[in-house]
């Protein structure tokens, strides 16, 4: 086997190979799943059934502290944590006084040795009026300083985000597979400008079959993002400008596979289809760079209102191990299928 | 001769040759008044935002069969009169201002007829006669390269539209966000944004249009 020539197929299963297994087989942050319930009010006593995601709250000894972060240095530490087993605690706030009126929401904080601090943020403070509540004044736990114990459990491991937890791992599979199909469509770009240049019918098929490839890719894109929809956002399809955008470049480039079967004549096919390839990669660079990022458009993906695709904290350093090396893979596996599909191509020109 | 000149000279031909004719205006009117009517008889009454999305679906339909003829003549035996004496840049620049201003007339046309049936809702007419005016160059220049791309083959009424419907969804999209806006449906204080990735587009399409027209049109 001739290895300067298959280079790339080995690289791209062994990537591929070592991004399923990364991706599905790399724990998640140990993290906070649920409260129950999620509000807390202040003059009465607050218990608070907490259901963790991969903790060991049972192997850490007794050593977990629940707080309730008000602002960046000020909290309230629970009384009577109860472990109840490796993913359930139980803690209790009373709180004989009125929260800040500028503090709608508190961040609850769960902290054990052996995994470090968990986070869950909203959780909502509501004043009651209850007079009853009174007797707690003088006995409630006080609003203290945080101290400085909270650390992230060390170990390569993917962040834990509300709303997405385990679907967290798609951001290797859908957001990829777009930048790879963008890398796909630059390509068929480049051999249609080489088609309009100098008419060669090897140039023609490799424009189709990588532009094929790429409508391939940004099918793929939308059914990997409706399914995370689902789990995210609870439905399959929303209002979202970029689900909207990205609908009509597929459609663009579905036209051109329409104007390709339409015309016979071959010579006459591959100049229209390459000038329409390359109006078509144009008219998609507002869709997906400009209008997207447009400040006052709404949109349920993250980084919004600025860069569409991802905003520096939304991708972690753990992530980032995993998500370039996918989109390495994806592009040279189209790059593998895209190349098989000009041999068939160019065989059944020749049997003609 | 320079060549503001001959695209005028290109465009008064097309002109003339329609006037004769009085073919392309005539169907666009029959269309708009039965279309209309249609539209008449299933609602009976409209509000704003049906107004406007009635109004934007009549007029893309419209202008798509009204372009689709642009180059029809060009695959005939003057074809070859046309390669051999004129600049292809010129060429297309004369039929887009052609058939800018036939969408022009079917905007026109249609809100007129519309307006006749149904009380236009349209209350900043600056910004919605803009908005129009916008669109229809965008709708030109696309279905001046779609016409000229789908001259060349086989069934070219539906690759006609199959390749212009999603090309000017961004345009048609920005366009109904600019009108729902003259007629205070919608408070949105990014208009200007919306103008300028409108005419960005649109510039782009042109350049891109003009640029790829040559390598349509040799055959």
């Amino acid at each position: 086997m001739n290895l300067k020539k298959h280079w790339y197929k080995i690289a791209a299963v062994l990537i591929l190979l070592y991004v399923l297994v990364a991706g599905l087989l790399v724990p998640l942050k140990p993290g906070i799943y649920s409260t129950d319930p999620p509000i807390l009010r202040s003059y009465s006593v607050n218990k608070i059934a907490i259901e963790g995601y991969n903790t060991n709250y049972a192997q850490a000894d007794g050593n977990v502290e629940v707080w309730l972060k008000l602002d960046s240095i000020q909290g309230i530490k629970a009384e009577n944590v109860t472990v109840i087993d490796d993913n359930h605690l139980e803690a209790t706030f009373p709180i004989g006084y009125s929260f800040p009126e500028d503090r709608p929401t508190g961040t609850l904080l769960v902290h054990s040795a052996k995994d470090g601090t968990a986070v869950l943020p909203n959780r909502k403070l509501i004043n009651s009026t209850d007079s009853k509540g009174q007797s707690l004044i003088g006995r409630s736990t006080p609003i203290v300083a945080l101290p400085d114990i909270f650390f992230t459990k060390p170990g390569w491991q993917f962040p834990f985000r509300p709303f997405l937890h385990e679907t967290i791992r798609n951001t290797f599979f859908h957001v990829a597979i777009w930048m790879a199909m963008f890398f796909l469509a630059t390509v068929s770009l480049v051999y249609s400008l080489l088609e309009l240049r100098n008419h060669n019918y090897l140039t023609d098929i490799k424009a189709a079959s990588f532009t094929s490839i790429t409508i391939l890719y940004g099918l793929i894109g939308i059914a990997t993002g409706s399914l995370w929809a689902k789990t995210a956002w609870g439905v399959f399809w929303t209002a979202d400008i970029k689900l909207n955008m990205a609908t009509v470049a597929i459609l663009i480039y579905l036209a051109y596979l329409i104007l390709r079967s339409a015309i016979q004549d071959q010579d006459q096919r591959a100049r229209v289809s390459a000038a329409y390839n390359v109006f078509a990669y144009v008219a998609m660079i507002p869709l997906i760079f400009v209008i997207p990022r447009l400040p006052d458009t709404d949109s349920l993906h993250p980084g919004n209102g600025g860069n569409p695709a991802l905003g520096g904290e939304d991708l972690d350093n753990a992530l980032r191990y995993v998500f370039y090396p996918s989109i390495i893979g994806l592009i040279l596996l189209g790059i593998w299928i895209s190349n098989l599909r000009i041999r068939v191509e160019s065989l059944l020109n020749k049997e003609r | 001769m320079n060549s503001v000149n001959r695209v005028f000279l290109l465009l008064k031909k097309d002109i003339t040759l329609e006037f004769r004719s009085l073919y392309a205006v005539g169907s666009i009117l029959l269309y708009v008044i039965t279309t209309v009517f249609i539209v008449y008889k299933a609602f009976n009454t409209l509000e704003p935002r049906t107004w406007n999305s009635m109004f934007w679906i009549l007029f893309i339909f419209g202008s798509m069969n009204a372009t689709l003829r642009s180059f029809s003549k060009m695959s005939s035996e003057n074809s070859l009169f046309n390669y051999s004496y004129l600049d292809p840049s010129e060429f297309v620049i004369s039929k887009i201002i052609f058939n800018l201003l036939f969408l022009l007339l079917i905007a026109v046309l249609t809100f007129g007829v519309m307006s006749v049936f149904f009380p236009h809702p349209v209350q900043d007419f600056k910004l919605f006669c803009s908005g129009a005016f916008m669109a229809s160059l965008g709708v030109s220049i696309i279905c001046s390269f779609s016409s000229a791309a789908a001259t060349q083959g086989a069934s070219n009424a539906a690759i006609m539209s199959v390749m212009s419907l999603p090309l000017t969804l961004p345009i048609l999209q920005i366009v109904i966000k600019i009108s729902l806006q003259s007629m205070n449906q919608m408070n949105d204080s990014t208009i200007s944004t919306d103008y300028m990735i409108l005419g960005g587009i649109i510039l782009l399409m042109l350049g891109f249009t003009i640029l790829l027209f040559p390598y349509l049109w040799k055959s």
